[in-house]
């Protein structure tokens, strides 16, 4: 495999997982605006614990992971009194404070940035990647992908049939935070120098964008959404600015002709049925 | 004294916020739409009465282009968001302003780069000196611009039938249509109105920073958001202050904490007020309603 | 001592805004019964209902479940001390299948978290799913099981948010106004579906302006208007009591002089 190849699947992998990270809120109807905030959590986590305490990569991973968790938990609960536009903006504002936050961490290196020590194979990488994506394909088959789905659509009724609204809000929240982290772990040790603006708020928007080009109802959406995002890009030739146009002409189209994202259950259903036909 | 000065200084940028922020609360507060186009079309007013100016144009006709160009853009994203955001869930006409904004800066990155370009000072630089104070006056006329602008307005929306359609399509789009208020007619309307705030407060900085860029939108338009939270989403006396408050917050907080820490208190705060008062320091008690 | 009733309403009062919406309300349920809540539009049928349900809290009174005091109790419990309902204005998961909005329903029978995240969707035959086509199959659904519900006629839809209320296995379903907007044979198929939910030990309590229907259906009814009781008894009692003839038999009769104008 080419250099080049392998960059573009690296970048995809990432891409993949943290779109993951913008889909489970977005699927209990949470825009979440902040994912960058909880990416940079991860990312310097890792990278802190592996560059200090010269742990593997993989547990730095899971410390990013878990610190990006904890604090979506500890904030969840205020943040989430709101909802809408009120967290989307609430979440907005978060990404920034921990960007800031980073900004002046002196101990991992604060504005000037800070060198991670530890790269992370190829191989790493992808299993990571598949892992995340095999955990979230399970959990879309369970009763708490439904109950996201509820909450979304009916936060008065799922309450009456009994569902614990908050608790599935606090989850699909921090679990989003989770794989955040994930991913911003995979990113410090594939690019092996973090800085504050790196997670800015157009990373959030971005990895938002991933999620609504491919649609949120179903977990292949997201993942064709980082697809079409990466590749895109790279497909177009000429000038990067360009590629930038093309690609805010087709967001706006799409949302305009398709809001509901390029996949969804019924498309999903359609295909099926039509195998089934054929077979 | 250097304190003194920095607060004026603080209240000088946020007058630009106060634009800005009026522009957000507006659509908001009628449509409940967060437009993030508003940032680029900051940006596109100031580059395109630069380029007039290059080109040898008056300021007198230059700086009604950049507006015009404004209008126009707010106009478009108009027909390509609010349009099409019937039945849909919330976050998809937002993301389509996003869009757009991410369309405007790039046509300009194409057009121009990505390079500061200086924008000529128009208003000779006089500054007022008192007491060891110094005043621009370009600063203070913009100033005042902005809260003019503000109170007019106010004053639209409170006297006129154009006004009283918005209000009534902010309180129910629905009553708004019973009552008789062609809705269709009053939202391109609103969009006119909020592309020539945003236009006028995009030329108003380029003026008196004298710069402009293709990023220029992107921190304006992040602190105008905040601003409009503070001061309560939707309504447009709130983010007179609220914009007054981001721009000392900003200042203090360099002349406190420095520099690397002014989003922190900014948006520390902005993020403690939307989760204790989602409405905002003047907003009503019903995080949602309506407070024009 | 006699066996409480499953629900009693004691002297409650609600007030929006200080507008009295209900006042010193009082009535039973006993459990088998088949029972109406009936009166004029805006008499406060919806908002007993509400309050039953946990969605506003009370002004005032107490309402009883088999003797429990549940004015106090978390909406979301409610459903545990068997109350479940059904909605007027049909509330589904639009993009969802009949299945999976049925399965909603379940919540109460399967909240353990092993249930929670259990790959249902991956098991050949899943219980859940299973008793959801069952479900569906014994209303005369089978054939709209896999699809998206906001693809499906009204009554249907109708029908479908009743199953989901009947599969939390309540001991008392709350029904609002279930044969509004439905035909004459789905009307009737509804009344057949309901005697069977009750057949299986399910005490009704309904809210209906269809007055064949609950002639046909329920044993007993309430008459409420301005959100206080003004009659109890069979459906002949209460059509012979000159306050309700004055207040609702009269004001329907006015509605209908006023519809067919």
């Amino acid at each position: 495999m080419s250099g080049y190849a392998e960059a573009i699947l690296l970048m995809l992998a990432i891409n993949v997982v943290v779109a993951q990270a913008g889909y489970l809120p977005l699927a209990a109807g949470q825009l979440n605006l902040g994912v960058a905030g909880f990416m940079a959590i991860g990312a310097y986590v890792s990278a802190f614990v592996t560059n200090t305490y010269d742990l593997p990569i993989v547990l730095g991973i899971v410390s990013g992971a878990f610190a990006a968790w904890l604090v979506a938990v500890l904030l969840a609960v205020p943040l989430l009194r709101a909802s809408g536009i009120y967290l989307a903006l609430a979440t907005f504002a978060l990404g920034q404070v921990i960007q800031a936050v980073f900004l002046n961490l002196e101990v991992v290196g604060a504005a000037a940035g800070y060198a991670v020590k530890k790269h992370a194979s190829f191989s790493l990488i992808m299993t990571t990647t598949a892992t995340v994506l095999a955990l979230v394909f399970l959990l879309s088959r369970t009763r708490f992908a439904l109950y996201l789905t509820a909450v979304k659509n009916d936060p008065v009724v799922s309450d009456l049939f009994g569902i614990n609204v908050r608790m599935i809000k606090v989850q699909a929240f921090s679990l989003g935070a989770l794989i955040a982290g994930v991913g911003g772990a995979l990113y410090a040790h594939q690019y092996s120098y973090l800085e504050p603006q790196n997670f800015n708020i157009l990373l959030s928007v971005y990895i938002v964008l991933y999620v609504l080009l491919g649609g949120t109802q179903t977990v292949l959406g997201p993942i064709l959404g980082a697809f079409f995002f990466t590749l895109l890009p790279e497909l177009l030739r000429g000038s990067e600015q360009w590629r930038y146009v093309v690609f805010a002409l087709f967001i706006i189209a799409l949302m305009a002709l398709r809001p509901q994202g390029l996949i969804t259950t019924e498309l999903l259903r359609r295909l099926t049925l039509r195998r089934e036909s054929k077979g | 004294m250097l304190l003194l000065q920095q607060i004026i200084n603080g209240l000088m940028m946020g007058g630009i916020y106060v634009l800005v922020a009026v522009s957000f609360t507006l659509t908001i507060g009628v449509l409940n739409f967060l437009n993030f186009s508003i940032p680029g079309i900051f940006m596109l007013s100031a580059i395109m009465a630069w380029r007039a100016l290059e080109n040898g144009w008056h300021w007198g006709l230059a700086i009604p282009f950049g507006l015009l160009v404004a209008i126009c853009a707010s106009f478009v994203v108009e027909r390509f968001t609010y349009r099409f955001m019937k039945n849909v869930d919330h976050e998809i006409p937002l993301v389509s302003s996003i869009g757009f904004l991410i369309l405007f800066e790039n046509l300009v990155l194409v057009a121009w780069g990505s390079d500061q370009q200086k924008f000529p000072s128009l208003i000779p630089d006089l500054n007022i000196r008192a007491g060891g104070l110094i005043i621009g006056i370009g600063q203070m006329l913009s100033l005042a611009l902005a809260l003019l602008l503000v109170i007019g307005i106010s004053l639209l929306l409170k006297r006129t039938q154009l006004g009283r359609g918005i209000r009534a399509l902010a309180e129910n789009a629905e009553t708004a249509t019973l009552l008789g208020i062609e809705v269709h007619r009053i939202v391109p309307v609103l969009f006119v109105v909020t592309g020539l705030l945003t236009g006028i407060s995009g030329i108003l900085f380029a003026m008196n920073y004298q710069q402009v860029s293709a990023a220029m939108g992107d921190v304006v338009g992040l602190k105008g958001i905040a601003a409009m939270v503070i001061g309560g989403m939707g309504n447009i006396w709130g983010a007179i202050i609220g914009g007054l408050l981001i721009g000392l917050t900003e200042v203090l907080s360099i002349y406190f904490f420095g520099a690397d820490k002014v989003d922190f208190y900014v948006y520390g705060l902005f993020l403690v007020l939307i989760i204790l008062r989602p409405q905002g320091i003047l907003g009503s008690s019903a995080a949602t309603g309506v407070k024009l | 001592m006699s066996k409480p009733a499953l629900l009693e309403f004691a002297e409650v009062s609600k007030l929006f805004g200080g507008l009295a919406v209900i006042t010193q309300l009082s009535f039973k349920v006993d459990a088998g019964e088949r029972l109406a809540l009936i009166g004029p539009n805006g008499a406060g049928k919806s908002t007993v209902f509400n309050l039953i349900s946990g969605v506003y809290p009370l002004s005032a009174g107490r309402i009883l479940i088999e003797g429990k005091d549940i004015t106090q109790m978390a909406s979301r419990r409610r459903i545990y001390h068997g109350v479940s309902r059904s909605f007027q204005n049909i509330r589904l998961m639009e993009h969802q299948t009949a299945i999976e909005n049925i399965m909603l329903g379940q919540h109460p029978t399967a909240s353990s978290l092993s249930d929670l995240l259990t790959p249902y969707r991956l098991q050949r035959r899943s219980p859940w799913v299973e008793e959801a086509k069952e479900a569906l199959a014994r209303a005369k659904l089978a054939q709209y099981a896999e699809r998206p519900v906001n693809t499906l006629p009204y009554g249907v839809r109708k029908r479908i948010d009743l199953l989901r209320a009947v599969m939390a296995r309540p001991k008392l379903l709350l029904l609002d106004e279930p044969a509004a907007g439905l035909n004459p044979v789905e009307t009737e198929e509804l009344h057949e579906q309901l005697m069977a939910i009750h057949d299986s030990g399910i005490t009704l309590l309904v809210v209906e302006h269809d007055m064949h229907f609950v002639d046909r259906l329920c044993t007993r009814v309430v008459v409420i208007n301005f959100g206080e009781k003004i009659a109890e008894g069979t459906m002949d009692e209460v059509r012979r009591d000159a306050k309700v003839r004055e207040a609702y038999l009269g004001a329907e009769v006015a509605t209908e002089a006023s519809d067919a104008s």
